[in-house]
């Protein structure tokens, strides 16, 4: 019994000694960074998708139901993670535009000729009132990669 | 022995009925049944995701990508497991499946570039119940076999989970000041977070959480307090697993938080909330003493053997 248990407990507290250690995910370890960076700023930053219509009018997908079950966080966090990667970046939104055309028949949405990732710059405030969901402002708006169909 | 020795000893080894470690296995594993078919769902829309997105991270660097069939499969075999985990049944088989089939369905969400820190637990405590004799007591397995006694072997899971929860709240003190320092009390970072997390941009697919929120980021002071509060408790959560008196004080002060997370800025720690409401409570005594006192036990008298545990009615 004191073998089993013992070895239990070893990989429970060395596995997330380390994942502390190394502060990095050792699923199912993790130090746990959740809220841990500091800010400065009061903005913050989106990776957004746009789809542009086959007569060139570019559309926000503000949704994540063109990619489920992506939620439009994930979406922007996979995006900012491929960021530094540019040919990673643009194999990621050559899926997204294949999957988007490929789910067109169950989500609805509008047929598109390309797809674009932007890096948007929203402004936050103090006054901010989530009870008349209102919309943080764009500050700023920079194109980071662009997928023809 | 030495002190030290003694301590560690009565730590992970002190005797312990096994109905204590029987409460946890039916009420971790009646809410995972519960709550993972009603509320979670099935990962199954992972498996349509394109591969591009595949990222696996630690143990799933050696887990393949998910596929519709095994997870249509897998997921009633996971319950199943949980069900039969529940209540008694091959208790040992079903909670080594429900541990095996769950590490995977249960992580597979955050294999692809955004993982979720809301259930680590919740695999690690399937993972210790794997390994602990918890159908000993209170259970259809229990029926069959000699009442048990007190033992050793049925406080060292206890006390694991009770580790790993303690984790959590230190790893993410410790992280803070890893990233930060304590600039981030003295920092306007805490009443960013909330701004952002109550901005329709962010995170919208969050539940409106009405906005009172944002009435203390505009105070000022009392999110400078809830920084300082948050950085000490979670540096200090540590003392729960060492002092009964310091677990009075933080395991309320962990719910509160886990409630406030969600109500501010929008995670739901669901399963990390039950199991601090679980683990830290001796519930198998609060169980004996409700039925002992039920008006009807002259006839029918739930009679807990403190060493068998057996659930005896006559």
């Amino acid at each position: 019994m004191r073998g089993k248990a013992y070895c239990v407990i070893a990989i429970v507290v060395l596995g997330q000694l380390t994942a502390i250690a190394l502060q990095r995910e050792l699923w199912p370890f993790s130090h746990y960074p959740m809220y841990s960076g500091l800010q400065a700023d009061w903005t913050f930053e989106s990776q957004r998708l746009y789809g542009v219509l086959e007569g060139g009018e570019e559309i926000p997908l503000e949704t994540g139901s063109y990619f489920q079950p992506y939620e439009a966080y994930d979406i922007s966090e996979v995006l900012a993670k491929a960021t530094p990667d540019r040919e990673k970046l643009d194999r990621e939104l050559h899926s997204f535009l294949s999957w988007y055309q490929h789910g067109e028949a169950v989500h609805g949405g509008p047929k598109l000729r390309s797809l674009r990732a932007y890096r948007v710059l929203y402004l936050l405030s103090k006054e901010l009132n989530p009870r008349k969901r209102l919309r943080s402002p764009v500050l700023s708006r920079t194109l980071i990669a662009d997928t023809e169909r | 022995m030495s002190g030290l020795g003694t301590a560690w000893e009565s730590f992970w080894f002190d005797k312990e009925d096994p109905s204590a470690l029987a409460v946890v296995r039916i009420a971790f594993y009646g809410f995972l049944l519960l709550t993972s078919w009603k509320y979670w769902g099935t990962p199954r829309p992972w498996a349509e995701v394109p591969a591009e997105f595949w990222d696996p991270i630690g143990l799933f660097a050696f887990l393949p990508r998910p596929n519709a069939v095994w997870i249509d499969a897998l997921w009633p075999v996971w319950h199943i497991a949980l069900g039969f985990a529940c209540v008694g049944l091959f208790t040992r088989a079903a909670t080594i499946v429900s541990f095996l089939v769950g590490l995977y369905l249960v992580g597979v969400s955050g294999m692809f570039g955004v993982l979720s820190h809301t259930n680590h637990v919740e695999i690690i405590t399937l993972g210790v119940l794997a390994a602990a004799p918890c159908g000993d007591a209170w259970s259809i397995d229990s029926l069959r076999k000699s009442a048990r006694n007190p033992s050793g072997e049925y406080r060292w899971p206890i006390q694991t989970i009770r580790v790993a929860i303690m984790f959590v709240y230190s790893s993410a003190g410790i992280a803070k000041l890893v990233d930060s320092g304590f600039r981030w009390i003295s920092s306007e970072t805490l009443a960013i977070y909330i701004a952002r997390g109550n901005s329709y941009y962010y995170e919208y697919h969050y539940p409106p959480k009405g906005g009172w929120a944002m009435d203390l980021v505009r105070a000022g002071w009392p999110v400078q307090v809830m920084a300082a509060s948050t950085l000490a408790f979670e540096l200090l959560f540590p003392l729960a697993v060492l002092s009964k008196r310091a677990r009075i004080l933080l395991v309320p002060t962990a719910v509160t938080m886990n409630v406030c997370a969600y109500y501010f800025m929008g995670p739901m720690f669901v399963q990390l909330t039950f199991l601090n409401l679980l683990i830290w409570v001796p519930w198998h005594r609060v169980a004996e003493a409700t039925l002992a006192a039920l008006p009807w036990r002259g006839k029918m008298m739930a009679e807990v053997t403190r060493g068998g545990e057996v659930l005896k009615l006559r």
